[in-house]
């Protein structure tokens, strides 16, 4: 999920702290450094492991201070270089608008990728103290919050409480020392009134050692791994499909759903098993409460020097793949042993070419469909992607999942030959909709003038094509005693078919048709109930 | 649309009133050119005036063609004519089903008559209490009590004519008739009490007569009812206030599709674009009002306001997996012009439609110039392009399904971050811990075309077809369709391999395939175990001649002696192996595979004495490979701990449960140490054993992990698994 980090440049962030860096055994440096510098290692940290969040998520950083000082310095990248050089020169400005820095976030969450996905804004902030020397500052800050605070209740209606706790949008705090109650309440307050839901609070300090302002590297360690176990929160789950396993990474991770027939809440299971397949055409773009990349897990070696073990022993599918590239020989046994992800890429081949859908059961009554999406920055390959569907029979096309049968048994085979498969149309819902069928609305002129222009142009070919005639003598004499219009319009319409016959538009082997049909109109005027024309000649 | 809906009773007075001209003129004229003239002299003979009771009844169907195809079966609507009898009086909500049944309704009923009788009001007042009545009554969800009753709300319609001394005898009717259905409702388990009940009035003017005002009128007449009034003159300015009142009680809204293009007629080449207004629930503009409030795209269109997107011209496959997240029925609103019936058509054959916002405001965007500093903005890695004013913004997608006109509101517009994601999730040994790597190296190696040589693909397709789901309408009794096709995969993945190259049973041409195939059937026809058989006999006699098998390039030979011959010959006893195993896998199915196998047992007993059982740990090795997960569920991340328990040596191997290792004949052969036995007999004691593992004959059992202890040495460390689960 995209992320930005929000990083505060308002005064405080000048403060000092002394950081120690331990080299070696017991040497120990000791810096004096500003909370910027803080912050901006912090990051560092967090973006220069291996495991950097980067690689599943794409990050932006934002610097705010006041209200309208707000400066995007790096767009949303994946690239962590450029995020840390981004935030090695923090600027420090006089105000704090943390509302405004969030609402703005938000806005830039939605600009680029909608809002109707998981995103997150991770927040560094030094808010969380205010009882210091800026102490003056936050309290006048604390004022204007308690000025929106007082504004608020006259916006605060139910549907804004309802949007917030739906928010597709975490937002996270990373403080230097652990907020009080109060801030913390404050800072939740301020989530909530810019329609995000919040997540979590980080921290360096706890607040009793408040004198004690010294950050060790260590401590730094243990807050990265917090946000980076949040940050990059993946699911690990097998896909199964019959007897055929793979381990399977999930991203983001499956939150739980509500079950709406019987409010239950239910947890996402670690297998994923595959029902059966459907096509991509026949499940169309099903929605989904949320999408999830599906990644093999593979174990990875760093690579040696070649042990003597490799040149023997080649597992089958690494063969091929040397055979290939005969070159670069540790490399290519890299990779061989990587490929042990069987099924995972078996499905994603298969369905790739059949343009199909695997329907894979997430727990009990909840399912989710896999597909195989291409990767775009490389146009050669491609992952699944699995789209979670909301619990129960939730999709209107398909009125219920137990009741998808295999293609084997629905169509079985003529008299045990083989199975040749052939797509068929979906059933279609028994129901009458006035777009797929034709129904008599005349509430506009223009359609009761194109259901007469059809009759008269009909009469015209009699005596050819008597069926088509009286197809439309029925629908219009239907309308007639639907719309209460009878001896109106069959009144009209003799006239209108006398006229005709005179003035020759009628071939004369149709007169007799038209005759009838004079007579038809004449006795139908007079009966209490619609008779169709062959009920009435017969 | 899951919440209980709304009932709706729409009474139609069926007074002298009605049989009044209306003013609106119906015209029978076919329009021809050269006529037309000569029907100007002669209107009189093509002109005619519908009374009020056709602009009435017009109206009504149009309200519920509108609920029908957007809410189907839950349209919950009922028809009341004043003077008419209803003759069941239980079936309030069965008895309008679809506009059909409507439309029968209204064709059985003489039009009104143009005498006045005395008792009019008399008739209406009899038409409201039913109307409350049927409110009361419960719909096929209601079925049974349950807190829901205490949400039941309803709308009535009437369509009558009004002065302020009707007003307040029907408000005052309606007030009484509701509160003694409420008290019978807390006695008599039939009714529900009404929560919530709004009385809409229409009062029907013909053209020539003026109307107070144009905007409705309300009143709150107690807290539970409350009276609307509008005002309206027949014709267009019905229908309007008809669609104002459906949009509000049923809280949908407009949209309008702009720049359809069209082909004029057939010889024009060029196409005009075209408008369509289509009705949905409002909820379908939820995802725009996230982005900027909706006065952005809103316009006004006869009163009634509508959003405006754009018709993408771009073709869009309804083979993709569009990241949509809701769904609702849209009807046209003219379901029969010409513009809406072209765009039904289109994509009631099979297409999609992707919609297109046609701008975002500014002020609703952020913009990265206006807020970036030009020297610190990294703008090399902008591949999601934040400028939407230059890029196209797809909001909605209208879609039918199963002859079902839909519209979804999709979550991305085109821009998924997901599609950007590294390729593979990587556990690394040396740090103990899980990332995500998108080492180059790495990703050149999931190219699917160098995938799809190793993997057995096709044989996979015609698993996928062969499980491609279809809805079944008639189940048979206590059988669960969807398990038939958990059965079919487990059957058909019960022993086949993953990988091209670990088989040569599998490579066979005909007729060996017929074996394959019929195999996997759970009965077999006398002439099927006969082309089994026959299949048998042909290897056989292919072994005789010594003919060249379909030996993988990559097939690990344990013969010392390399001469052709050695190699066919353990071609051969490597095929007989795999057919072996792989029938013994179905032998329980029927009488037809046991015999099958039987045939098989038969003619290799010989020869296979003496190295059965280094086959069987083979066969374990590639068909269990999670046998305890499969069984039972158990999590991967318990089987790790295990498997790190029980590794010991250390071996360049990555975890060991895939078929590649099927290949490695000599590992498998010198797995079989004393200690494998003791492991695979402790393991037989945990469980019951699963069938497939039963040895025959009994009480043999197939091992579990027997190269576990001598390979998968070098498991990494899954322990930071756990944490994450």
């Amino acid at each position: 999920m995209p992320t930005v980090l929000l990083i505060d440049c308002s005064l405080g962030m000048a403060e000092r702290f002394s950081l120690t860096i331990k080299q070696g055994d017991n040497m120990a440096t000791t810096m004096n450094i500003e909370k910027r510098s803080l912050i901006a290692k912090i990051i560092e940290a967090l973006m220069t492991n291996v495991t950097t969040p980067t690689k599943l998520d794409t990050m932006s950083v934002v610097l705010f201070a006041g209200e309208d000082t707000i400066k995007i310095v790096q767009n949303f990248t994946k690239n962590s270089d450029d995020i840390i050089k981004s935030v090695q020169k923090v600027p420090i400005f006089g105000d704090l608008s943390l509302r405004s820095a969030i609402e703005f976030s938000k806005k830039y969450l939605t600009t680029a990728f909608g809002a109707q996905r998981s995103q997150k804004i991770l927040v560094f902030t030094d808010s969380s103290h205010r009882d210091d020397e800026l102490l003056n500052k936050n309290f006048t800050q604390s004022n204007i919050q308690m000025d929106v605070d007082l504004r608020k209740p006259a916006v605060a209606d139910e549907h804004n409480k309802v949007s917030s706790s739906n928010s597709h949008t975490d937002v996270s705090f990373v403080c230097i020392r652990k907020p009080s109650n109060s801030d913390r309440a404050r800072l939740e307050d301020l989530t909530t009134q810019a329609q995000c839901s919040f997540s979590k609070i980080y921290w360096l300090l706890k607040r009793e050692k408040e004198n004690n302002s010294t950050v060790t590297q260590d401590m730094i360690k243990d807050m990265i791994t917090n946000i980076k176990a949040d940050l990059t929160d993946i699911f690990v789950s097998v896909l199964k499909c019959g007897h055929y396993e793979s381990q399977l990474a999930v991203y983001p991770i499956i939150k739980p759903a509500i079950l709406q027939t019987t409010g239950e809440l239910l947890q996402p299971s670690n297998t994923l098993t595959v029902n059966g397949f459907i096509e991509l055409s026949s499940i169309r773009s099903a929605m989904a409460t949320s999408k999830h990349i599906l990644l093999p897990i593979q174990r990875y070696t760093r690579p040696q020097p070649a042990v003597p073990m490799f040149a023997t022993k080649k597992s089958a599918v690494g063969a091929t793949t040397a055979s290939t590239t005969p070159s670069s020989p540790s490399v290519s046994h890299q990779k061989k042993l990587n490929t042990t992800n069987n099924l995972y890429y078996l499905l994603l081949i298969s369905l790739k070419k059949e343009k199909s859908a695997a329907l894979v059961s997430i727990n009990d009554q909840w399912y989710g469909a896999i597909h195989c999406q291409k990767f775009e920055r490389k146009k050669k390959s491609s992952r699944l992607i699995l789209s979670v569907f909301e619990p129960g029979d939730c999709i209107p096309w398909i009125s219920s999942f137990e009741r998808l049968g295999p293609y084997a048994m629905v169509f079985p085979p003529d008299n045990h030959g083989e199975l040749a498969y052939k797509k068929q149309p979906w059933p279609v819902k028994p129901f009458a909709r006035s777009y797929a069928e034709t129904f008599l609305i005349w509430c506009r002129q223009n359609n009761f003038q194109n259901d007469i222009n059809k009759f008269v142009r009909a009469s015209a070919k009699l005596p050819d094509k008597v069926n088509i005639f009286h197809r439309e003598l029925n629908k219009i004499c239907r309308g007639a005693f639907i719309y209460g219009l009878r001896e109106r319009l069959f009144h009209l319409l003799q006239k209108l078919f006398q006229r005709q016959i005179q003035t020759g538009k009628i071939k004369p082997e149709g007169v007799k048709h038209v005759q009838n049909i004079i007579n038809y109109m004449n006795r139908l005027s007079s009966s209490d109930r619609y008779i169709k024309f062959e009920e009435m000649s017969t | 649309m899951d919440h209980q809906r709304n009932k709706t009773v729409l009474i139609l007075d069926h007074s002298s009133f009605f049989s009044r001209p209306s003013g609106v003129t119906f015209n029978v004229n076919v329009q021809n050119t050269d006529q037309q003239q000569a029907d100007e002299v002669n209107n009189d003979n093509t002109l005619g005036m519908k009374p009020l009771w056709t602009c009435v009844v017009e109206c009504v169907l149009e309200y519920c063609r509108i609920l029908f195809d957007i809410f189907e079966d839950d349209a919950l609507v009922t028809l009341i004519v004043t003077g008419i009898d209803q003759r069941d009086q239980s079936s309030w909500w069965n008895r309008y089903k679809n506009l059909s049944q409507c439309m029968d309704f209204f064709a059985g009923i003489q039009p009104p008559q143009e005498r006045s009788s005395a008792n009019d009001d008399d008739l209406l007042k009899h038409s409201l209490n039913e109307a409350i009545t049927a409110l009361c009554t419960r719909s096929k969800k209601q079925s049974s009590p349950s807190d829901s009753d205490y949400t039941n709300s309803g709308h009535i319609v009437l369509f009558s004519t009004f002065n302020m001394k009707r007003i307040e005898i029907i408000e005052r009717d309606a007030r009484v008739f509701h509160e003694s259905h409420n008290h019978m409702a807390l006695e008599v388990t039939d009714f529900v009490p009404l929560a919530k009940c709004d009385l809409t009035l229409m009062d029907i003017r013909p053209l020539d007569q003026p109307i107070p005002t144009t905007n409705p009128e309300f009143h709150s007449v107690t807290s539970i009812l409350h009276r609307t009034l509008y005002y309206t003159q027949t014709g267009q300015m019905l229908f309007t206030r008809m669609l104002q009142m459906l949009l509000k009680q049923h809280n949908l809204a407009l949209t309008t599709v702009t720049g359809i293009p069209m082909k004029e007629d057939v010889a024009s080449r060029s196409s005009l674009n075209y408008d369509v207004d289509i009705v949905h629930p409002a909820e379908v503009h939820d995802s725009l009002r996230e982005r900027a409030s909706l006065k952005y795209w809103r316009q006004i269109k006869d009163d009634v306001e509508t959003i405006v997107l754009k018709w993408s011209s771009a073709s869009y496959d309804p083979e993709n997996y569009y990241d949509t997240y809701s769904a609702f029925r849209f009807s046209p609103l003219d379901v029969n012009s010409r513009e809406s019936a072209c765009l039904t058509n289109f994509l009631l054959s099979g297409k999609c439609v992707l919609l297109e916002l046609s701008n975002v405001p500014a002020e609703c965007t952020v913009n990265i110039n206006e807020y970036g500093d030009e020297k610190n903005l990294n703008t090399s890695d902008i591949d999601l392009s934040l400028a939407p004013a230059n890029n196209r913004l797809f909001s909605h997608m209208i879609i039918s399904h199963n002859q079902e006109l839909m519209i979804h509101a999709l979550a991305f517009g085109m821009n998924n971050p997901m599609s950007k994601i590294g390729p593979c999730y990587v556990v690394t040994d040396e740090k103990d811990h899980v990332s995500l790597n998108d080492l180059e190296e790495l990703m050149d190696e999931v190219d699917d075309d160098v995938l799809e040589k190793d993997l057995r693909v096709d044989s996979f397709i015609n698993l996928i077809r062969t499980t491609t789901l279809y809805p079944i309408d008639t189940i048979t009794s206590g059988k669960i369709p969807i398990e038939d096709s958990l059965r079919l995969l487990e059957r058909h993945t019960r022993r086949c391999p993953l990988i091209i190259n670990e088989t040569i049973l599998f490579n066979l041409p005909a007729p060996m395939n017929l074996l394959t195939s019929l195999i996997l059937r759970e009965k077999l026809s006398d002439e099927d175990e006969g082309k089994c058989l026959m299949a048998l006999k042909h290897i056989d006699k292919m072994e005789r001649v010594g003919e060249a098998l379909p030996v993988p390039n990559n097939f690990q030979y344990t013969t010392k002696v390399m001469t052709p011959k050695a190699k066919k010959d353990e071609a051969y006893r490597f095929l007989w192996r795999e057919i072996d195993y792989f029938v013994r896998g179905y032998k329980e199915s029927s009488d037809s595979h046991r015999r099958i196998y039987q045939n098989i047992v038969d003619r290799r007993k010989s020869e296979y004495e003496q190295d059965s059982s280094v086959y069987q740990s083979n066969k374990v090795d590639f068909v269990f490979p999670m046998d305890e997960t499969s069984s039972n569920g158990m999590t991967t991340t318990t089987m790790a701990a295990k498997r790190e328990k029980a590794s010991q040596e250390n071996m360049e191997k990555p975890a060991g449960r895939v078929w590649s290792e099927f290949s490695d004949l000599k590992q498998v052969l010198a797995a079989n140490s004393l200690r494998d036995m003791w492991n695979r007999k402790q393991q037989e004691k945990r469980a019951p054993e699963f069938d497939g593992r039963t040895e025959y004959p009994p009480p043999r059992v197939v091992p579990l992990y027997v190269n576990l202890n001598n390979k998968t040495a070098n498991v990494p460390p899954t322990s930071s698994l756990p944490e994450k689960m």
